[in-house]
């Protein structure tokens, strides 16, 4: 039950972790925004396979999910602030290329020594019948409280933020008394107000 | 509960994927062939008419457009089917799904958001204005229609206490999922639908931009992305019809034979109420869909909620 | 060989039809829509998406230039037809024979044809093929030798591997009508070709290069496929000077400069809002689906916002007839604005309804004009009374200068009330005081495109009865707009 790997789940762990890497390399290497968004999503999407590999499911559809989302709201950025369809313009896509370099190639060094040297204890127990519910009730459960208030904290930050970045506030919109009948947007809504 | 296997198990991969295909091909077929004889109001030709449009796509010559980024254009275009067959991988045939995972409902939505990356991929790969625009009014539609399709989902799960479409079926042995949560069932047909840009949320491949992000497809690309858009839709279909209709639940019928009905009943009525409505613009619905439809799937979840607290499901 | 061209006739059966045509030829366009409408045929949006390339009326120069830039973009099978008059069956008819078979390849002396010739290859690749191109195509060929040595290369083995490339692109098409492996084509065309080809930039420059002689045309006459070279192709240059200025754009193609692949770069302008963002020059018509054929727009697109609108008629105003409506039925005419504008709105179903209306009121015979006259009377009240159509489109392109608010959230003149009184002519309830308000000149256009949306700006030009008058003619109310600028 997901203990023991079979041979091809280990060829396929080593094949989408290789995919991962080169994926998130050619991030750094691409000279197009949409090329660079895209091999970022390509890299998630390899991790993902690797956890549905493991068996679980759940991680990996989340990861592809959010991960997917992520990128899309990062597109639409791009457009936002380029209007270049194709993006063939070739632009850099890194600033501190060599600091950056660095600091990532030494991460992974220290990491993959870590992975080979540590002596990781031998399983205790057997891995769950359904490792979906496990994860649910390991986040609802015990660590409800913290995963709540750090809901809150990073919806906070969300709200906080656009409201830090909004060009044109309440008051631009209804009027210096907050009574005008309905906003003055560019562009109006679909809401009858 | 008894452990009910997946098809892939039951069958062996490579037949179980060979029918989920098959099934979400016909499901495809038959949605555009049920929209045809909407758009048309020629009954007669209307089951040919599919079959034709994609026998001339494959006789017609692909083109190209000048500096295209073709990679991520060509990997949009061969994702869409790809995916929209995914999406069917979860939804139950004759009671199994092609793959039984334990998430079920968070898989569906992940290959629906993997699929605005790719419509967003046709739109920005072609390297033409009409594209372009038809690739982010996707994503601005997508970003609005996420949410309520994501709270519609686990709705569903949340009353049947699971996120496996089979669980979910099997909850509703007593009372189907549509009576006590209809406004998620609406929102799930009507976001699904604008993920598929369909019907009155075209906008992305909307006749004022010479049909967006299809507007420089041509030939095999055009058949791929507008066969996923059709299983995709079909597909659409059948997940209303699991998660909210009972799936095979039926008196007289057999299973099979009620599960393709409720699917053509939901086909038909999907495409008779979309093809009747205009586009709704998106810059105007973007807005109901955040203060209208988020809030709304939010009581609608809390009634549920309470509804499980009470032992009204079980 | 035989099932297979009989299967292409089957699959070709129902053609969708491009029509490129300018103001003043309604009656004819109206006879041949219906005819195409008729038998079951679409119609096009994009020359991608096209069978049959339709001329109707006299066209001039430019308009005809812009054409065989739209032709060089429709894929093959195709055919291209030209209609001055009767009779339209039977040219359509033609043309769809025409359409199925692969003897009809051989007629004419268009560069794609040529290449289509069935499984001719070697008469593709020969310096004598390349003889029969017309002058344009020549230019953009012969330019590289480059393209033309790969597409030998492939000659021998497998044409659909070069429907990447420009000319492979004809090849493969060739190889398409000769009802070879198709599935072949598509998987060789995702594999090393395009990958190796994005592998690292310059090798992408290069096999951008290799299509630009052919898809610039396809930019410039797609009409929104605006580009700056697409401005030009209105101006009426020819092919051969773009093939060449593409050629220099790539000689000349720095990391960081102003073209790719003989494309400008968006540039930077202020937008709307006050910001620094990339404005892109781009132009509309004078051929797209539910426009007034003809007009042209050019402008800059910052997102999907127009700033710095200019509309102009391609070739001469004076070649059209300065009566617009030229004796012709108010309520068809109405109708037919009516079928454009609901095309733009996104409701196919409608505009269908609608332009069988027209077509039945302009009919031969009193019980058709009868039929149309009730089928008018029903479309115009069900698009007057649709709640989602007036939700979608109230409050854009309010003219005049002063806002008068409707009860239901409208403007007075804003296009939902323009909307509605073509409903209440093409009903027969209007009266002639209202047409004022539905005629709009260029400049007034423009004014109120200004600033909108792409898809906006659509739906405001569609809600005009746009048409060459001059500038004088215009009534004074409807001029409003230029007064107080």
């Amino acid at each position: 039950m997901g203990l023991v790997l079979t041979d091809g789940a280990v060829v396929a762990v080593v094949v989408l972790g290789v995919v991962a890497v080169i994926a998130g390399i050619a991030v750094f290497v691409v000279d197009s925004m949409a090329r660079a968004t895209f091999a970022l999503l390509a890299s998630f999407l390899a991790v993902a396979g690797v956890f549905l590999v493991l068996d679980l499911t759940y991680l990996a559809v989340v990861t592809a999910l959010m991960m997917t989302i992520e990128m899309a709201i990062m597109v639409v950025f791009m457009i936002m602030f380029m209007m270049n369809p194709a993006g063939l313009m070739p632009m850099t896509m890194v600033h501190n290329a060599r600091g950056s370099a660095a600091v990532g190639a030494a991460v992974f060094a220290v990491i993959t020594v870590a992975v080979w040297t540590v002596d990781w204890p031998p399983r205790a127990g057997t891995p769950p019948e359904d490792s979906t519910r496990q994860l649910g009730e390991a986040i609802m459960g015990s660590d409800m409280l913290v995963m709540i208030v750090i809901g809150v904290g990073l919806f906070a930050t969300m709200v906080a933020g656009t409201v830090l970045a909004t060009h044109r506030g309440r008051y631009d919109r209804f009027g210096a008394d907050l009574d005008a009948s309905r906003p003055d947007d560019p562009v109006r809504g679909g809401m009858p107000r | 509960m008894p452990e009910l296997t997946s098809l892939a198990d039951a069958w062996g991969l490579a037949p179980a994927v060979l029918a989920v295909v098959g099934f979400g091909v016909g499901l495809g077929t038959v949605f555009a062939a049920v929209d045809h004889v909407v758009v048309t109001g020629r009954p007669a030709r209307g089951a040919v008419e599919p079959v034709r449009g994609a026998l001339r796509w494959l006789v017609q010559q692909r083109r190209t457009t000048a500096a295209p980024d073709r990679l991520l254009w060509r990997i949009g275009v061969v994702a869409v089917p790809v995916l929209a067959v995914l999406s069917l991988a979860v939804v139950p045939i004759g009671g199994r799904t092609l793959l039984s995972t334990s998430a079920d409902l968070v898989w569906f939505n992940a290959m629906e958001t993997l699929l605005w990356a790719a419509v967003w991929l046709i739109g920005w790969g072609p390297n033409a204005v009409p594209a372009l625009v038809g690739g982010y009014r996707f994503l601005a539609q997508g970003l609005a229609y996420e949410l309520p399709l994501m709270l519609a989902l686990i709705t569903a799960g949340l009353a049947a206490s699971s996120l496996r479409t089979t669980d979910i079926l099997a909850a509703q042995a007593d009372l189907w999922f549509v009576v006590t949560m209809p406004v998620a069932f609406a929102v799930f047909l009507v976001c699904a639908t604008a993920f598929a840009f369909w019907g009155p949320f075209a906008a992305p491949a909307g006749a004022d931009i010479a049909g967006g992000v299809l507007s420089e497809l041509s030939g095999v690309h055009r058949l791929l992305v507008e066969a996923g858009r059709a299983v995709f839709l079909g597909a659409t279909a059948a997940m209303a019809v699991t998660l909210f209709l009972g799936g095979e639940a039926g008196p007289w019928l057999p299973g099979p034979v009620w599960y393709l009905l409720k699917i053509a009943v939901v086909v038909v009525a999907l495409v008779g109420v979309g093809r009747r409505v205009p586009v709704l613009r998106p810059d105007r619905f973007v807005e109901v869909a955040w203060m209208v439809l988020v809030p709304a799937m939010l009581v609608q979840a809390l009634v549920v909620g309470l509804l499980v607290l009470a032992g009204a499901y079980r | 060989m035989d099932l297979s061209n009989r299967l292409r006739q089957w699959a070709m059966a129902r053609p969708r039809v491009l029509i490129v045509t300018t103001a003043g030829n309604d009656l004819l366009r109206w006879h041949v829509e219906a005819e195409v409408a008729r038998r079951g045929w679409q119609f096009a949006l994009s020359p991608a998406d096209t069978d049959i390339l339709l001329t109707i009326g006299a066209i001039g120069p430019e308009l005809s230039a812009a054409a065989d830039v739209l032709w060089s973009q429709i894929p093959q099978p195709r055919q291209r037809l030209a209609v001055t008059g009767e009779p339209v069956g039977e040219r359509l008819e033609a043309a769809l024979l025409a359409l199925g078979t692969s003897s009809a390849y051989q007629d004419g002396d268009d560069p794609a044809t040529v290449l289509s010739r069935g499984k001719r290859a070697e008469d593709l690749m020969t310096p004598g093929a390349h003889g029969q191109h017309d002058g344009h195509d020549m230019a953009g060929h012969a330019d590289h030798g480059a393209t033309g040595a790969a597409a030998d290369k492939h000659a021998g083995h497998d044409m659909g591997g070069h429907a990447g490339h420009d000319m492979g692109g004809h090849g493969a098409a060739a190889d398409e009508h000769a009802g070879h492996d198709m599935g072949g084509h598509a998987g060789h065309d995702m594999g090393g070709h395009d990958m190796a080809g994005h592998a690292d930039h310059g090798a992408t420059g290069a096999a951008a290069d290799e299509h630009a002689g052919h898809d610039m045309g396809g930019h410039a006459g797609h009409d929104m496929g605006g580009h700056g070279a697409a401005a030009d192709e209105h101006a009426g240059h020819d092919m051969g000077g773009h093939a060449g200025h593409d050629m220099g754009g790539h000689g000349g193609h720095d990391m960081h400069g102003g073209e790719v692949a003989g494309l400008p770069m968006a540039g930077t302008a202020p937008d709307r809002d006050g910001l620094e963002l990339d404005e892109l020059k781009v132009t509309l018509g004078p051929v797209l689906p539910g426009w007034p054929g003809g007009l042209v727009l050019r402008g800059s697109m910052q997102g999907d916002v127009l700033t710095r609108v200019e509309f102009s008629w391609v070739d001469d105003v004076d070649l059209v007839p300065a009566d617009p409506a030229g004796g012709v039925d108010r309520r068809a005419g109405a109708l037919d604005v009516l079928t454009s504008f609901l095309l733009v709105a996104g409701w196919p179903w409608a505009a269908q309804q609608a332009r069988r209306a027209r077509d039945d009121l302009v009919g031969i015979g009193p019980a058709r004009v009868d039929r149309g006259a009730r089928a008018a009377v029903v479309v115009a009240a069900r698009v007057s009374r649709s709640r989602p159509l007036a939700w979608s489109v109230r409050g854009l392109g309010v003219r005049g200068a002063e806002v008068l608010r409707t009860p239901g959230g409208g403007a007075v003149g804003d296009v939902w009330d323009r909307v509605r009184r073509w409903c209440e002519i093409a009903s027969g309830a209007g009266t002639s005081e209202t047409d004022e308000e539905l005629v709009v000149g260029l400049r007034d256009l423009a004014e109120l495109v200004e600033g909108a949306e792409l898809a906006a700006a659509r739906l405001i030009v569609a809600s005009f009865d746009v048409r060459p008058v001059p500038e004088a003619k215009v009534p004074a109310s409807a001029a409003r707009g230029v007064a107080d600028a």
